[in-house]
């Protein structure tokens, strides 16, 4: 039986001051994140586009497979309980579309909904235009929501990709941490080619070990 | 003399772990765009009355959400927090100041301009998908969803199908 001492805020508790805190508390670390690494500035996020700079790629990929190993030991040790996970269905058509939208908008704008209040934050003026359009994308949602709710509700259910791959979770983690492990190798590849500076092996070295042994040590209690 | 930035795998460590305790104490992963969403609704809502009544979308999202107000909600507080964070870190970095950034060879009216038209369609993109970069992506890859896979594949797959045309703006 796995112990029930989580989540101690359930959704139905969301109006206490409690976890307005904690909800906040979560934000300040991700925003103080995100300026640290650098990507509050549009010109660092874009240059994974062109190869000058690759730290969105970095720190997406690091904290996915971190966030995955994460999460999957916190199941396997019973700590976390699957059902109380907010799982994330596959609307297969409205992410499809959606996410080629985004990319446009990815490539135009430079910032995505989650750095550019952070970077607005820290007086980056072509964040806070951003943000205006991302009001004015979310208003042409809404308005016209009759044309794109059949794609939008349109769901398989959850899907998780291990499954739909057909191997054991504890395998894809593995997978994943070495996949990502290359593409870190690859990326500071095509930045020296690209930059002609010279960086330190050592910081990819480490983090392709930390992810791959971290996805290996999951064999030890799945 | 403003501070250097940190390693970025340092950061994506950093930001894994933040997502990880999220889940373990919320249940919820990370998510930015919802709030936006939740922004415009409370705004229509208030301001244009008659609207909100006569426009599907707001109309049954109020419907749904009567009782509680549209604005309290946990991505809100997070949104809240994300401009917090962003805030005091480019503080004591001492980053702190009015900027455009883009790319060399661009004036800033231009990067304004499509700064504006990405956000656009990033905004729409991010309500279809039922998730931006953070929400639907990262987070979707985190708990290890097809749906994150989709999103992450789709995003950076298209942004790197138009970074051709674009290019100007940013090298």
């Amino acid at each position: 039986m796995s112990i029930q001492l989580i989540p101690l805020l359930s959704p139905g508790l969301i109006q206490t001051i409690i976890s307005c805190v904690v909800f906040i508390a979560i934000g300040f670390c991700f925003g103080f994140v995100l300026e640290r690494v650098g990507l509050t500035n549009s010109r660092n996020i874009a240059g994974v586009f062109y190869g000058y700079d690759t730290r969105v790629l970095k720190v997406f990929f690091t904290a996915a497979v971190v966030a995955a190993i994460g999460i999957a030991s916190l199941q396997y040790t019973s700590i976390l309980n699957a059902q109380t996970i907010t799982w994330h269905p596959l609307f297969i058509w409205g992410i499809l579309i959606g996410a080629l939208i985004m990319g446009v908008g990815f490539a135009l704008g430079g910032f995505c909904p989650g750095t550019s209040p952070c970077a607005a934050a820290t007086g980056k003026i072509d964040a806070m235009i951003y943000l205006v359009g991302l009001f004015i994308g979310i208003i042409i949602f809404s308005h016209g929501f009759p044309y794109w709710e059949y794609a939008f509700n349109y769901s398989l259910g959850i899907v998780h990709i291990h499954d739909l791959l057909a191997i054991p979770k504890h395998w894809f983690l593995v997978i994943f941490s070495i996949v990502a492990a290359l593409s870190f190798w690859l990326a500071e590849y095509i930045e020296k080619r690209i930059t002609n500076q010279k960086t330190s092996v050592w910081p990819r070295i480490i983090a392709s070990l930390v992810l791959i042994a971290g996805a290996a040590t999951t064999f030890f209690i799945c | 003399m403003e501070k250097k930035y940190i390693n970025p795998y340092v950061g994506g460590f950093l930001l894994g772990t933040i997502i990880t305790i999220s889940v373990l104490f919320t249940s919820q992963t990370l998510g930015t765009s919802g709030a936006f969403h939740r922004m415009i609704i409370s705004f229509v809502a208030y301001w244009f009355p008659a609207y909100a009544q006569s426009t599907p979308f707001y109309a049954n999202f109020l419907k749904a959400n009567a009782g509680t107000h549209v604005l309290n909600n946990w991505v809100v507080y997070e949104v809240i927090g994300i401009i917090l964070g962003g805030f005091i870190s480019a503080l004591f970095a001492r980053r702190l100041k009015f900027t455009i950034d883009k790319g060399p060879n661009i004036s800033s009216t231009r990067r304004l301009v499509f700064a504006l038209i990405g956000g656009i369609f990033f905004g729409f993109g991010s309500r279809l998908a039922h998730g931006c970069a953070s929400g639907a992506a990262l987070s979707g890859m985190a708990l290890l969803s097809a749906s994150g896979f989709l999103a992450t594949t789709c995003m950076f797959g298209m942004g790197y199908a138009c970074a051709y045309f674009v290019r100007k703006n940013w090298i």
